[in-house]
């Protein structure tokens, strides 16, 4: 420990104590959210940088982005890419990752979940044939979303009845996956959620947390 | 938990893996006697989703019941409910139903020293990690296309563009990590090497996917060559002939003609496909064998 601060000493103490975050997608919520959710959640300052259609192939172009995709969270000199990588990493420094290894584990199930829900929809969503493209979201509405929601709803239960959290008693990353995921599947199916109360519960309880409130008001307000 | 004839394995496992692997939460001389848990493995009878995590276990020397379900026995498996998910792999430990692959897989690393040394580590493990998985859809949808032709020409596009794009990917991580003569994070083994040796051996197209690849290539033959690595890759159960047929679904429509196609090439189609057993793929490859390899000597 230093005895004696000088004030360039403090400045460098302050800024090792707070690394910063530079977070770099495009100007959606889309895989990037439920990070912005975890960094509103932490009270953590952030660079929440958005390109444009425009933007972006100059930019992937300049090869700062070492694998040409986005998300990308830029801190302590590294460039980290893939969305759960991410959203894991930011989970873990904030504490919302899980307490134990177990626990890390049940949220990551969720997550990995969640997302093969996500592969789904971006399946159908880019398909061009019109009759395959009829087909598939079928397919999502009257299956994949119920068996995993059915999954996902007896999975909360089983964590003290489920009128909490996903995992132990605070919100988590799987949370934030849940409900970030679940905008875009209200879109397809705005009503299934009454089929499952206690997710729908732990929808509107996720969005009453007051800092996530805060963010969902000031957030640009993006179609995807 | 096994009984009371095994505990003194168990402690003295347990001894070894505190001094070491250096597990992170026991840092002092004091040893904690925390009994091993009690692992059960659950997937089918292929490498695919579960391999990583067997290599884990490998590597970490750590026991575990390492079942395989017979494709005839998993609809009744699935719908006990017993499976959290609906689907395989799943590990059952402390009376808990983990599912997803790659979650099991990052809890058994984390659990035995092999996940990276701080969150930045293992970000880095898991990025490396998700850069392999986002090959996943393109290899599911080679598998589940029934047209030979545009099989075909997937199958082209995966080996010559997709497959090498993410290697490209790869290598450029492994060099990150100070010059890529070493593994992918840090300066041990992590499971981000585990899971890339189970890349390496998917059977679409196999090692030599590498070959262009020096440092990956180095890396691979490196892990390979690991004693507990080896041993286990010596003694599991030789699964090439079923590897290309599938992830965790239970559909099996598709199975014969992926499998066909690997095996005999241009030579027999065969089109409508129902469900097959284990058996019945076992029983078509030695009759096509017999029918390919004369044809093989033109």
């Amino acid at each position: 420990m230093k005895s004696c601060p000088s004030i360039a000493s403090t400045t460098i103490e302050r800024s090792e104590a707070m690394p910063s975050y530079k977070l770099y997608y495009f100007n959606a919520r889309g895989r990037a959210e439920h990070s912005r959710l975890l960094f509103a959640m932490a009270g953590v300052e952030y660079q929440d940088v958005r390109y444009t259609r425009e933007q972006w192939p100059v930019e992937k172009a300049s090869g700062r982005f070492p694998f040409g995709q986005l998300p990308c969270l830029h801190v302590n000199g590294v460039m980290l890419a893939q969305s759960n990588a991410i959203a894991r990493y930011l989970a873990n420094e904030f504490g919302m990752a899980g307490k134990n290894n177990l626990e890390k584990a049940k949220v990551d199930m969720i997550v990995d979940a969640i997302d093969d829900l996500a592969q789904a929809m971006v399946k159908f969503f880019h398909e061009k044939d019109e009759q395959k493209k009829a087909e598939a979201k079928d397919e999502f509405k009257t299956k994949t979303v119920p068996i995993l929601y059915g999954a996902l709803e007896r999975l909360l239960i089983a964590n003290d009845g489920g009128d909490g959290f996903f995992v132990g008693e605070e919100p988590t990353l799987a949370d934030f996956a849940f409900v970030t995921n679940g905008d875009y599947v209200k879109k397809f199916n705005p009503e299934v959620l009454d089929n499952y109360p206690k997710l729908k519960a732990l929808q509107e309880r996720v969005f009453e947390l007051p800092r996530i409130a805060e963010w969902v008001k000031k957030r640009p307000v993006t179609e995807m | 938990m096994r009984g009371g004839g095994h505990l003194t394995i168990d402690l003295i496992r347990t001894i070894n893996r505190v001094k070491f692997t250096g597990s992170r939460e026991h840092t002092s001389n004091v040893l904690s006697v925390a009994t091993m848990p009690s692992y059960k493995l659950y997937y089918f009878n292929l490498r695919a989703r579960a391999e990583p995590s067997r290599l884990i276990l490998a590597a970490a020397g750590v026991d575990y019941e390492d079942v395989r379900i017979k494709r005839e026995n998993w609809p009744a498996e699935k719908a006990s409910g017993k499976f959290p998910l609906g689907q395989m792999p799943c590990l059952e430990v402390d009376g808990v139903m983990l599912a997803q692959s790659n979650a099991i897989a990052r809890y058994l690393a984390n659990e035995h020293g092999l996940a990276g040394k701080n969150n930045m580590e293992k970000a880095r493990a898991d990025m490396i990690v998700d850069t392999m998985g986002d090959l996943s859809p393109h290899l599911v949808k080679i598998i589940k296309e029934q047209d030979e032709t545009k099989k075909d020409e997937l199958k082209k596009e995966f080996t010559s563009k997709t497959l090498p794009a993410c290697n490209t990917s790869l290598e450029k991580l492994l060099i990150q990590n100070n010059g890529g003569d070493g593994y992918f994070v840090g300066s041990e083994l992590t499971w981000a090497d585990l899971v890339f040796v189970n890349h390496v051996q998917r059977p679409l197209p196999g090692p030599s996917s590498v070959d262009a690849f020096p440092k990956l290539k180095a890396l691979y033959e490196k892990v390979i060559a690991l004693p507990k690595i080896s041993e286990w890759i010596e003694k599991r159960p030789k699964t090439d002939i079923y590897e290309t047929v599938l992830t965790h679904s239970d559909d099996v429509n598709w199975a014969l003609p992926m499998f066909c196609g690997i095996v005999t090439g241009p030579v027999i189609q065969l089109s409508s496909v129902r469900s097959y057993s284990d058996k019945t793929l076992l029983q078509f490859s030695s009759r096509l064998y017999a029918v390919t390899k004369p044809l093989a000597a033109y």
